[in-house]
């Protein structure tokens, strides 16, 4: 329990982080709203609007409708779970090594991955070495893509250092092998960290969309990300040429482009929002307390 | 060290060069090999047939553009102005989030905080065009309130890079603190308890306690993304820049995907990510060596 | 801690299963007779119904008409990323036998992976027919790409309430227009007249002839001169920096993106636009009664010096190409030009039977979903609809392009002088828009062409010369 007393300062960061919030959700705000807002009202609507008039459930209605929706998200979903669970093996993995400032050609391994980092050979010398790997139209293509990041990988290693030595030397004593270490000591310890980089991977997961598009031809193995913006770019060309009507492949009722855009936002962003408390949890304060027994 | 001593300290340590190997072996293949493919910035590129080598004449066409110097300026410009000003405004926020004591509060703060990082910059540029158009957009409303003169600020030279700044904070304050969060979360409060019974206040503590413990975080953020420093941020002003601004924002990227990308001149676009590489790299190493030598800490 | 490395390892098992899941789209099955054609286009995806009922129907009526039985396959490319997929397609080998692109063509081009369309075109008694002088033109430039459609001029359209209340004469002269913008604005202070999108590209359509702009690069003094430095777009400035001042030209233009303009035109917020001449005036036309209630009025260009739309004679910018590594190039141009029929065109313009259009006996009904139908080749011009395709606005935009567009002859600007072109763009566009919105006066304009010839655009100029002569 936090002892420390509340101030006039307290109030002052209070209503700060408040007013920050809202600026931060507002244009979500107004998204939703706009995708909400029925046709009669959409040419209207702009930045301004708060509520959604002609209310309509249809621009959700229309685009859950369509059964590429479903399987982009069912392999979203599959992407960034085994994207997590390579991401955090390797991760961690090599976190826990480079750690080690003893070890023989660290400084070597870490400018070499940090090299990485920096320089790419871009996405024509990629396509083609999955080309050479067989591992175009794979979902292996794209789950292994960035599979271990740099940055999260340094970001990584400080948490990791946070661990008290005298647990690991604990840990040695009783006979643990590096696994075992890792394992059962450093990566309980470190559950925040793991949170976080967690949240960057999924995250990036979630988003990545361009990757996808190239490597996978199968339409039906598309990313829902993927599936969204082909579904706005269609749109784009038919409202460009006149047509307010949806694709015809749906069958569905009229949409505003508008709408549809607004939409598209709020169903990419809606996952990270049901995910991100989940993750919150593990940002406890003072995890470290109590593993050490003093 | 002699050879002797280096093989036994490698032999003790190969149950680690085992579980590295795997990480290893994902950047060979995944990076290295890859990398190779850079070498096009050396040759003419060709869709069938060998390319051939050509030397530095990418490069040379790169520098000799009339614009290169103010393209080159305006990437340093911004990208200098964004770390300037807002790489500390998501330290701050973490610092901010520290002080709420209700977590019920702080849960609902910190699961909004972040969400315009998923907005693209093309519905952002579009917010802001929208906000700041004169004189109906809301921010020169507010100031014709107070009694001013309305602005047009993007297409005002002397305020596009500012709003460049501005709306990068907006986007990735909220996002960006998230890592210091966690990392203040694992700050042991027991630190915190024995500065209060030696009578530190709030400010104090963060000064003594947080500021330090999670510095070593702050530093590595801060090195690594030296590395991405002449990136200065392609999404955001593509969408942003217009026709009265472009030669205060045009920046490396933009200037090579008109020029190379949509020609489908990749040699050219190849051979300004060397370019931009090679600084970040010198700037990471140097900003290392200057963080080891006067805080002894690196970015690892 | 056992159960999640269990887990972990059952969905690495699993993931690596999907490593087998690498198979291609099956290879196209050819039989003896039927010759399979690829292509690949953008907004053209095989896993569109529509698009395959369309190549049936092509199929179908080719045969009809040539005798030979072709099969036409449609490449699948994510249209987020067809550029890039084309490139590395190309790049890998995958080569199909008719390319849409839209864009970086050139490259592939000069590698000499494209046809020259020359002698196709030349012996071809329906292109020829079809080919309107700027495309015949533009071939002969650049003779990879063939694209036939309507010159992309856009044309001024205004409210018809506004324009009717402010006299509703049609003008003429740059002075007629002026007339007309200034009485709108006096009757509608808070409303702009008229905005553009980005640059004053659009408007530049109507205006440019009258003040002498002719086209791209125009005689002084008996040399080739960049229009954008003339005396001609001087003169052009100070009106636009007039229109401005006055608040007839939306001081936001320079922030106006194509949607923002429409979403302006459709709330009140502006007088007029500029659109493609075309179906596009029928989309606004149809959206503007749907908001507003009210009709729009196509206004033809000023009349001054010259008066018309300049259509570049440069090159297609986009455009269907064969490549040479096709084995039935032959077979590939004799389908373009079967599009290019009146058969062609048919199915071309009205779509699908059933679902764009019906058939009440001899005559061609329009569903109201026929604006989800877009001509996936061609569009041509000339060709005679039974059932008019265009509304009205549509119809007076064709008309207008049909009498006033304007042979341009440009070039294409060579890959060594490419940085310094784009330098010299940019240039402009800082210039013209300090100009236009007041920030620098008028004669700053020479200001800008000293800096201009300066910056390398001498060396442009000069070669220019040689090549215009």
């Amino acid at each position: 329990m936090d002892k420390r007393k509340a101030g006039i300062g307290h109030w002052v960061v209070v209503v700060t982080l408040f007013v920050l919030a809202v600026v931060m959700v507002y244009p979500l705000y107004n998204q939703l709203v706009i995708s909400l807002t029925g046709p009669e009202y959409i040419t209207q609507a702009d930045g301004t609007t708060l509520i959604p008039r002609g209310f309509t459930l249809s621009t959700y209605t229309s685009v859950l409708a369509i059964p590429k929706v479903y399987w982009g998200l069912l392999n979203s979903l599959f992407i960034t779970a085994a994207g997590l669970v390579v991401n955090i093996l390797l991760t961690s993995i090599g976190a826990y090594v480079l750690i080690k400032r003893n070890l023989v050609g660290r400084g070597f391994f870490m400018i070499m991955i940090v090299i990485t980092m920096i320089f790419e050979g871009g996405l024509i010398p990629d396509y083609f070495l999955m080309r050479d790997l067989h591992l175009l139209n794979t979902y292996a293509s794209v789950i292994l893509f960035k599979a271990v990041n740099p940055y999260y990988l340094i970001i990584m290693m400080r948490f990791f250092d946070q661990v008290p030595k005298s647990m690991l030397e604990a840990a040695r004593l009783d006979g643990y092998g590096d696994v075992r270490i890792l394992f059962k000591i450093v990566l309980p310890v470190s559950v925040a960290g793991i949170a976080t980089i967690s949240l960057f991977y999924g995250v990036f997961h979630w988003n990545e969309y361009f990757r996808a598009m190239i490597y996978l031809s199968s339409e039906h193995k598309w990313p829902l990300q993927v599936i969204l913006r082909e579904l706005i770019i269609s749109m784009e060309k038919a409202s460009f040429i006149g047509s307010t009507n949806f694709l015809q492949s749906t069958g569905a009722a009229a949409i505003e482009f508008k709408a549809l855009k607004a939409s598209l936002i709020i169903l990419a962003i809606v996952p990270i929002l049901l995910f991100y408390p989940f993750v919150l949890r593990y940002f406890v304060k003072g995890r470290l307390q109590g593993a050490v027994k003093e | 060290m002699n050879s002797g001593l280096l093989r036994k300290k490698i032999k003790r340590d190969r149950a680690l060069y085992l579980m590295l190997l795997p990480v290893l072996i994902y950047y060979i293949v995944w990076h290295y090999i890859p990398m190779w493919g850079a070498r096009i910035a050396f040759q003419d590129f060709k869709y069938i047939g060998t390319n051939e080598w050509v030397g530095f004449k990418h490069f040379k066409m790169l520098f000799s553009s009339p614009v290169f110097l103010r393209v080159f300026l305006n990437t340093i410009t911004i990208s200098a102005m964004k770390i300037g000003f807002f790489f500390p405004l998501p330290i701050i926020l973490a610092f901010l989030f520290n002080e709420i004591r209700s977590s019920g509060y702080r849960k609902i703060i910190q699961s909004v905080i972040y969400l315009p990082h998923f907005l693209s910059w093309v519905v952002i540029a579009g917010i802001f065009i929208s906000l700041l158009s004169s004189p109906l957009g809301v921010v020169n409303q507010i100031i014709t309130f107070f009694g001013g003169e309305p602005v047009s600020f993007m297409t005002s030279t002397r305020h596009i890079r500012w709003i460049f700044v501005v709306s990068e904070t907006w986007r990735s304050i909220g996002w960006d603190s998230i890592l210091y969060i966690a990392a203040i979360n694992g700050i042991a409060p027991e630190l915190y308890d024995a500065a209060t019974v030696d009578g530190a206040n709030r400010l104090q503590q963060a000064r003594h306690i947080t500021l330090p413990s999670i510095l070593p975080t702050i530093i590595t953020v801060f090195i690594l993304n030296m590395g991405f420093f002449m990136n200065a941020g392609f999404d955001q002003v593509f969408n942003m820049m217009n026709d009265a601004v472009i030669n205060k924002v045009d920046i490396i990227d933009t200037y090579v995907y008109r020029v190379g990308l949509t020609k489908g001149n990749f040699s050219l676009g190849t051979a300004a990510g060397l370019f931009k590489g090679v600084i970040g790299i010198f700037l990471i190493l140097g900003t290392d060596r200057l963080s080891r030598k006067t805080s002894g800490e690196g970015v690892w | 801690m056992k159960r999640i490395l269990l887990s972990s390892l059952i969905l690495i098992l699993s993931v690596s299963s999907i490593f087998a899941g690498g198979a291609q789209d099956e290879a196209p099955m050819q039989s003896d007779d039927v010759t399979t054609i690829r292509i690949v286009g953008k907004d053209f995806s095989p896993s569109d119904e529509v698009n395959l009922q369309h190549l049936r129907n092509i199929e179908a009526g080719f045969e009809k008409a040539t005798g030979e039985k072709i099969k036409l396959e449609l490449v699948s490319v994510p249209e987020g990323a067809y550029g890039e997929k084309l490139n590395l397609m190309i790049m890998a080998g995958d080569i199909p036998d008719l390319i849409y692109f839209q864009g970086g063509d050139e490259v592939i081009a000069n590698q000499g992976l494209l046809v020259d369309l020359t002698d196709y075109v030349k012996n071809s008694a329906v292109m020829q027919d079809v080919l309107m002088d700027f495309n015949k033109e533009r071939l002969a430039n650049y003779p990879y790409l063939l694209w036939i459609a309507p010159p992309r001029a856009r044309t001024a359209v205004i409210r018809e309430d506004w324009f009717n209340e402010a006299g509703g004469k049609m003008p003429v002269t740059v002075d007629d227009y002026y007339a007309l913008f200034s009485t709108i604005k006096k009757n509608h202070p808070e409303a702009a007249v008229v905005t553009d999108t980005g640059n004053t590209g659009r408007m530049d359509f109507t205006f440019n002839q009258a003040f002498g702009i002719t086209a791209t690069w125009v005689k002084e003094n008996g040399k080739y001169v960049y229009s954008k430095v003339s005396q001609a777009e001087k003169d052009k400035l100070a009106f636009y920096q007039k229109l401005y001042a006055e608040g007839i030209l939306d001081n936001e233009y320079i922030t106006t993106k194509w949607d923002t303009m429409e979403d302006k035109l459709y709330t009140g917020k502006v007088a007029g636009a500029f659109g493609t001449a075309g179906i596009v005036l029928d989309i606004y036309s149809d959206k503007m009664n749907e908001n507003q209630g009210v009709g729009l009025v196509v206004l033809p260009p000023a009349d001054g010096v010259g008066r018309g739309y300049s259509v570049s004679s440069a090159k297609e910018t986009r455009g269907w190409a064969i490549s040479t590594t096709s084995e039935h190039s032959d077979l590939v141009f004799e389908l373009l030009e079967f599009l290019a029929t009146d058969e062609g065109q048919f199915m071309e313009r009205y779509g699908i039977e059933g679902i764009h259009y019906n058939m009440e006996g001899d005559k061609v009904v329009l569903t109201d979903k026929k604006g989800d139908w877009w001509p996936r080749f061609h569009e041509v011009m000339s060709w005679d609809a039974p059932t008019p395709l265009l509304g009205p606005a549509g119809m007076k935009g064709w008309e207008y392009i049909l009498d006033y567009a304007v042979s341009d002859p440009d070039f294409p600007i060579p890959e060594e002088l490419s940085p310094t072109w784009d330098a010299l763009g940019n240039l402009y566009k800082e210039y013209s828009f300090k100009i236009i919105s007041g920030e620098y006066s008028i004669d700053k304009f020479d200001d800008f062409v000293a800096e201009w010839y300066k910056l390398g655009g001498d060396k442009v100029t000069e070669y220019a010369n040689s090549v215009l002569n």
